[in-house]
């Protein structure tokens, strides 16, 4: 059980961080990251 | 309905610092001309009907590169519903240059008078109310960087826009200037509905190309308009262009008297007097050397040493591994999640979140140099090593902002007008180490050269010297031949960091990379863990037989004449292209930082063993050099446009990666009595070949014949 959940929760983690890697080089597909290249760009 | 408020300037004016204090956003602002190559939006702060647009600087809206493109682009074709003039009042003179031309767009215009507080510091005085009466629009006196004067700007740009009045542009040209210029305004008002018809007017008799081909006209009405700009040019013998740009001037110069009052006569600056000793020509370099030494020396050995020390010991390497054991273990959870948690995650992320104290130093150096104003004079000093090598200093301000990061780094080369010196500048940017790559210099001087203080130098200077290099090089080949560009650049009056501006850039760039680490970094990190702990069937086993060993000794052998043949060099340095501090994090799943910290033994003691201090430094230099991140990847695909050119880039960063490591490593170890082998022969032939292309007489294209040497006249 304890398994299921701390899995669970390590998972939804690394969904949550999935998901604003795919959100961020979507917004700013030019863009590493940092705030240096943070700016937005367009395609 | 919302108001759109263009921001637009002169380069390094403050613009995007105004931006950031209007919107609450923090763009990457940089104390040279160069940095805002995009047009950027954002909202104002409490009103979020309005719009800000931060252009890129521009000296004029007769556009030069690319990035001035943009803003004239932005404010010729888009139209916002008013302009902000963000003029430097300490440069009154050559500012309202770009101001005279901004009222002819029949647009309502408030000038900014930013750097107030730098004016008033220096004991001079401008009368805003007569620069304003001259002007026929609002001037606000603004300090962007204190906050002052903005609320009163932001006000008169809203009552502007909402006015929908257009500045009446000044009648600035004399004479037989302005009778042409009327009577090209005559003609284009009767062939075609134009909204500012001044503007476009001066813009034909400047025979401005790109204008001319948007506005249609009969064959008679062109010849007309020719006809008029002939006779001016005869009547002033001199070209149309240059007759607008002395009337503008001669118009500033005769007004300004009574508008700004100078304290001082003497023309001698603190600024002057500190350049005389850190821009000359015997001290410049070795004053740079010892500034670079200081800032790796504090980041890396020193203070960030220390700091990191106490984070991968103490923190990384008990602490939190520690109590996340004792918890999973009194929890009873599987051995598999035990091991992706602290294996996978905490030795991942740990390792590469342990270099952020260093990170965090060399940020702060960074800022403070780059505040104070030094940061614009290495790009002086720079300019005169690679004039004499036939490159442009103007390639060094990218390189410059590719210390942070690769990525605006290769944009900011948009300010390189040559195509050539453009496309050689983006390929040679990543070459000096960004922020990323610290961590891996960092691990290097660390755990192989015990925090030798000559490492993060050194690695800086092999930056510096793969761009000369490769410019002196590349220059020779007919793809880039051509001479240097001329680089005209302003350099900011040295001041005092600014506390506040420091912390608030060394805090974004240190909270990304913290972000960083807890996305793209994380996400590697797990599948790394996984791939080293699973075999093909699924099943757990040791690192050397699992899935990741075996797609790293497939391309392991690659890499042993350089001296690091072994798999989890070889995977680390692979997933450097995802993010260069994933090579930091690689090694510390695969070398176990977490079963090392249990021990107690050293961190990163078992790296050591597997490296002879050759090899770690021909490892070094191969990521140094390499292909950058895949981030960069894409820049540098947009800024070079073809796939064609991308590969190119490409290939050459990872080739002299290759051939740099395998010089140092093959000839390190002939000389240092570790044996010779058939690459040392080869090494030694890469090296003559580099030293040839270095001694090569220039490029010629007029050795070349028929079709080849028309292709390169047209390209």
């Amino acid at each position: 059980m304890s398994t299921l959940i701390v899995g669970g929760i390590v998972f939804a983690i690394l969904a949550f961080a999935a998901y604003r890697t795919y959100k961020n080089r979507k917004e700013n597909p030019c863009s590493c990251g940092c705030s240096g290249c943070g700016s937005s760009c367009k395609k | 309905m919302s108001i759109v408020i263009a921001l637009a300037g002169n380069p390094n004016s403050g613009k995007t610092t105004l931006f950031n204090d209007l919107t609450g956003s923090s763009q990457y602002v940089g104390n040279w001309p160069g940095v805002t190559v995009e047009k950027k939006e954002g909202r104002l702060k409490g009103n979020k009907e309005v719009v800000v647009q931060d252009l890129p600087g521009i000296y004029s809206l007769s556009p030069y590169t690319l990035e001035e493109v943009v803003s004239r682009n932005y404010l010729i074709n888009e139209r916002p519903d008013a302009i902000i003039n963000i003029v430097d009042a300490s440069n009154l003179e050559r500012n309202l240059y770009l101001t005279t031309q901004l009222m002819e767009l029949g647009l309502p215009v408030v000038v900014a008078l930013n750097m107030m507080d730098v004016v008033e510091k220096s004991g001079d005085t401008i009368n805003a109310a007569k620069l304003s009466a001259l002007l026929g629009c609002p001037v606000i006196e603004v300090s962007a960087v204190k906050g002052r004067g903005v609320k009163e700007l932001v006000q008169a740009a809203i009552e502007a826009a909402q006015s929908k009045t257009a500045c009446e542009p000044r009648h600035l040209f004399e004479g037989k200037v302005e009778e042409s210029i009327d009577q090209i305004e005559a003609i284009l008002r009767d062939n075609t509905p134009l909204s500012n018809l001044r503007w476009h007017a001066v813009k034909f008799f400047e025979r401005d190309q790109s204008v001319a081909e948007n506005v249609p006209l009969p064959n008679e009405a062109a010849a007309r308009i020719e006809s008029l700009i002939t006779a001016c040019e005869d009547a002033l013998d001199d070209d149309s262009e240059s007759i607008v740009t002395n009337e503008r001037y001669t118009y500033i110069t005769k007004h300004i008297k009574g508008i700004l009052n100078k304290k001082s006569s003497s023309n001698i600056t603190t600024s002057d007097k500190i350049d005389s000793i850190v821009t000359n020509r015997v001290l410049a370099l070795p004053i740079f050397a010892a500034v670079m030494f200081v800032v790796y020396y504090l980041s890396i050995s020193s203070i960030g040493g220390m700091m990191t020390d106490w984070v991968n010991d103490a923190l990384f390497g008990e602490f939190v591994p520690g109590y996340a054991e004792a918890a999973l273990e009194s929890l009873g959870t599987a051995e598999w999640l035990n091991a992706l948690i602290l294996d996978g995650i905490i030795g991942g992320v740990g390792a590469v979140l342990g270099f952020l104290p260093q990170m965090l130093v060399l940020f702060l150096c960074l800022a403070i140099l780059e505040d104070s104003g030094y940061m614009a004079r290495i790009a002086f000093i720079m300019d005169r090593i690679f004039r004499k090598f036939g490159l442009s200093g103007k390639s060094f301000i990218p390189i410059l902002i590719g210390t942070g990061c690769g990525v605006p780094g290769i944009m900011a080369s948009r300010t390189i007008e040559s195509e050539n010196d453009r496309r050689m500048t983006v390929i040679t940017t990543t070459f000096i180490p960004c922020g990323a790559k610290l961590p891996i210099i960092a691990l290097i001087a660390g755990a192989i050269f015990d925090e030798a203080v000559w490492v993060g130098p050194v690695s800086y200077f092999i930056g510096v010297a793969a761009i000369i290099l490769s410019g002196v090089m590349l220059k020779k080949t007919r793809f880039f031949a051509g001479d240097p560009a001329p680089f005209v650049m302003e350099l900011p009056a040295y001041h005092m960091p600014r506390l506040k501006g420091v912390l608030l850039s060394t805090y974004e760039r240190g909270s990304a990379f913290v972000k960083k680490a807890g996305t793209i970094i994380l996400l590697a990190c797990a599948l790394i863990w996984f791939l080293s702990s699973f075999n093909g069937s699924f099943e757990m086993v040791d690192a050397e037989e699992s899935l990741l060993a075996s797609i790293g000794n497939l391309v392991a052998p690659l890499f042993a004449p350089l001296g690091w043949g072994n798999w989890k060099a070889a995977v680390a340095t692979f997933t450097g292209l995802v993010a260069k501090e994933n090579v930091v994090g690689t090694f510390g799943i695969l070398y176990g930082m977490e079963e090392v910290a249990e021990d107690g033994v050293e961190i990163w003691s078992t790296l050591r063993a597997d490296y002879t201090p050759l090899a770690a430094f021909s490892f070094l230099v191969f990521n140094l050099l390499c292909a950058p991140c895949f981030a960069a990847i894409g820049a540098i695909r947009r800024e070079m446009v073809t796939a064609k050119w991308t590969f190119i880039a490409i290939a050459y960063q990872t080739s002299l990666a290759y051939v740099a490591a395998l010089i140092i490593y093959q000839l390190g170890l002939a000389f240092t009595g570790g044996g010779f082998t058939p690459w040392a022969v080869i090494a030694a032939i890469l090296l003559a070949f580099i030293i040839y292309m270095l001694l090569k007489a220039p490029y010629d294209p007029s050795n070349l014949k028929g079709r080849q040497a028309k292709e390169l006249c047209q390209h």
